[in-house]
């Protein structure tokens, strides 16, 4: 099928590249752009795993149409950190807390919990961490640590306290 | 209790150990490598891209028993970008992770024998292109009695499935005893006895397989033969490069030395990726014959089909115990459903009789446990290997017990304690032992007497005791490979080490020998987790105790390691030699 242009914006950084209609957001952020941050668990939908933000909002990117995101701003796992010297506070959390093991399932999480966090004013209840990382599948911490750690940071966010100082 | 009641928080963790902190034993650490994970910077196999590499896909069974009478790929082959197909005749050896039951081919070679075996491959210059190139695949089966239940297919001698097999559809047979079992069941005062099904699952690792194999070419280098093969290289998100090395060797007849295994960091495995797949020889073959580099990624369902997932098994049990609690004994009796393939089976067979007698005591023990090939995809290991199942079954034994005697199931178990410093009936020693504590401290966060009581219909609070073997110092079975090889070198710079550890236990291994040698020794370590290199660092690769290749064996033997490494390092001759530790 005929390629077409495609202009949109990752980690707000414009991007221009031709793409075949049937392609979908996934396989270009991985294959054609190397964002290799996004990951592909089960391209049907299942898993969560391939999770970006088109405009703010977490979306998977498996099922969406690489052209359908003409115009728009595509947040991927590679970007959560640039506001933050490289380590966003969910970053942060999750690595105290243990809660990624292999990592796979981990940036889709990320996506999930930071649109989350980003849309609550203050710090997130268990089960509001619950319902927003419901599309996510982990097959290896049990979940409970994925969400000690979103509500941790999002504890942390609100009212930023010296970690180093409480592990004494 | 859970900690998804709201309320109950736990403690934050410390945050130790991001600016270059020393490492300390009984310090929490952050994980060396989960932030390059989460930021999205780890290379996962399907991550690798290689200059004019092809993709590559299989054709797949669609019938679950079927004999192959023909395969034409000439109409594939004819499409533009098209580069090779493979079937199963390139690969006519068998193969199998246990050394004992070959029994598996790369690809089907006379029958296929389940819906999803391969039966033939493609490299392509995409991967849309492969798949339209399956489609113009034409096979022609001739289609066989398909048996699916473990007892059916033990009956069925004379359609054996698997043509590697020796007695019908047996896979594997282990009967053992231990004490008289008839007479304490006779002299008991109640005996338990029931079925138990347990339906089998699949580890569902988040990460599809992927392989990637590159071939370089290189100089003729010895006379009389092999040089245009190469050297090749395979990616692979597998757990056991060594076995994968083992039998890309065998199967494609390649001197082990010209062959090079590389495991990248996994996304989740569980057992389901710890044994070669199809996918791992055909990438090779394929590389071999179009001297590109290729890759395959298993889609979900692709997944399902390799399987290697928890035995089905159909288990009959009877349980004596005395008026007071005490178990006598077990006679138990287990059908297992292997699938079409030996995978690990005979060890599975093994343990689901022998991991059951502990935690708890018992004066005979007797168990028959036959593993049945069957036409579903293959069982083989995960987590627990082939302890749940039978651990399910006489957990309920035991609450059906404490019932019928009145007692309460957590003090059941614990007349049942099996004690430390001590053997099981099967002879497994057993030095410290904290099941007791366990139990105590389960009864109290569970809140067991009071709130077990007040339950609504419906909802419930239940226990039960396991146990799982390790630091063996004993392989899954006896071979001259190493299960995990760990090579140190100290450098000019006095005391400064690399070390290496191919499993996907690397990251447990450094931690805990990070932690561990760092304070004890003084010796600065500088640690690269990386590639099994056979070729360049063979004459290097030192064995000092047989890790198996799970990250808790890893994690408990990595211990010594530190200072075996040390003298190992100070007799070998190869120290001070030039060792290759960068990432590929
Ligand atoms: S890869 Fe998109 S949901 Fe699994
Ligand atoms: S950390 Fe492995 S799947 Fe979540």
């Amino acid at each position: 099928m005929t390629a077409r242009l495609l202009r949109f914006s990752v980690n707000g950084e414009p991007v221009t590249v031709a793409v075949e209609p049937q392609r979908t957001l996934l396989e270009v952020l991985r294959y054609e752009l190397d964002l290799i941050g996004s990951k592909q668990g089960c391209d049907k939908g299942d898993c969560g795993a391939c999770t970006v933000q088109i405009d703010g909002l977490p979306r998977l990117s498996c099922l969406t149409l690489a052209l359908a995101v003409e115009g728009r701003d595509i947040q991927t796992v590679e970007g959560l950190g640039r506001a933050h010297g490289g380590c966003h506070p969910l970053q942060d959390a999750m690595d105290r807390w243990d809660a990624a093991q292999c990592g796979f399932c981990t940036p889709g999480i990320l996506m999930s919990a930071e649109s989350l966090l980003r849309r609550s004013p203050g710090p997130v209840t268990r089960s509001e961490v619950r319902e927003a990382l419901a599309g996510n599948l982990c097959r290896c911490t049990g979940y409970t640590k994925i969400i000690d750690a979103v509500v941790d940071a999002s504890e942390q966010m609100a009212a930023p306290r010296d970690e180093t100082e409480a592990a004494q | 209790m859970s900690h998804d009641d709201a309320g109950s928080k736990p403690v934050a963790p410390s945050a130790a150990n991001t600016s270059g902190e020393p490492w300390l034993r009984g310090k929490h650490h952050r994980k060396v490598d989960a932030m390059a994970r989460m930021q999205g910077i780890t290379r996962y196999t399907d991550d690798i891209k290689l200059p004019g590499m092809l993709h590559a896909k299989i054709k797949r069974s669609p019938h679950p028993h079927a004999k192959i009478i023909s395969i034409d790929a000439s109409r594939a082959l004819a499409m533009p970008g098209v580069y090779a197909v493979v079937t199963g005749k390139d690969f006519p050896i068998p193969y199998g992770i246990i050394p004992w039951t070959p029994d598996e081919t790369a690809l089907a070679v006379d029958k296929a024998l389940y819906v999803g075996d391969g039966v033939a491959a493609v490299a392509a210059v995409d991967e849309d292109t492969a798949i339209d190139a399956l489609a113009a695949i034409d096979v022609q089966y001739e289609v066989l009695t398909p048996l699916y239940d473990p007892e059916e297919a033990l009956a069925a001698r004379d359609n054996p499935i698997n043509p590697y097999s020796k007695k019908g559809n047996l896979s594997k047979k282990v009967l053992l005893e231990f004490g008289d079992v008839d007479a304490v069941l006779e002299g008991a005062a109640l005996i338990v006895e029931g079925d138990y099904f347990f339906e089998g699952t699949t580890h569902g690792a988040i990460e599809p397989h992927c392989a990637v194999a590159m071939v370089e070419r290189v100089e003729r280098v010895e006379a009389g033969g092999d040089q245009e093969q190469g050297l090749l290289t395979v990616w692979s998100s597998t757990q056991v490069s060594h076995y994968l090395h083992r039998e890309l060797s065998r199967v494609l007849t390649m001197p082990a030395n010209r062959i090079r295994v590389i495991q990248p960091p996994l996304g989740g495995a569980f057992g389901g990726k710890s044994e070669p797949f199809d996918l791992e020889f055909c990438v090779a073959k394929l590389a071999l014959i179009t001297g590109r580099p290729v890759k395959l990624l298993y889609t979900r369902e692709e997944v399902f089909y390799s399987h290697r997932g928890r035995h089905p098994m159909k288990m009959h049990y009877r349980t004596g115990f005395t008026q007071d609690g005490r178990m006598l004994g077990i006679d138990a009796k287990t059908f297992i459903d292997g699938g079409a393939y030996s995978s690990f089976g005979l060890v599975t067979t093994y343990y689901s009789g022998q991991l059951l007698c502990a935690p708890y005591r018992m004066d005979a023990y007797r168990f028959l446990s036959k593993r049945a090939y069957t036409n579903k995809p293959a069982c083989g290991p995960k987590r627990g290997h082939g302890s749940v199942q039978p651990r399910f079954a006489i957990e309920v034994q035991l609450d059906k017990a404490a019932v019928a005697l009145g007692l309460d199931p957590i003090e059941l178990r614990r007349r049942n304690d099996l004690g430390s410093d001590t053997r099981t009936i099967n002879e497994f020693a057993i030095g410290s032992n904290g099941f007791m504590e366990c139990l105590r401290r389960v009864e109290e966060a569970s809140e067991w007497k009071t709130r077990r009581p007040t339950l609504p219909l419906g909802r419930g609070l239940g226990v039960a005791g396991s146990t799982y073997i390790s630091g063996t110092n004993y392989p899954i079975y006896p071979n001259a490979m190493p299960q995990a090889a760990v090579q140190v070198c100290l450098d000019r710079r006095a005391g400064r080490a690399c070390f290496r550890a191919p499993t996907i236990s690397a990251r447990e291994a450094i931690r805990c020998w990070r932690s561990s040698s760092a304070k004890s020794s003084g010796c600065r370590c500088l640690i690269f987790v990386c590639c099994q290199r056979t070729r360049t660092c063979a004459p290097l690769t030192w064995e000092p105790t047989a890790l198996a290749s799970r990250s808790w064996l890893a994690t408990r033997a990595s211990m010594p390691l530190a200072s075996c490494a040390r003298k190992s390092a100070r007799r070998s001759p190869n120290v001070g030699r030039c060792l290759r530790t960068e990432w590929p």
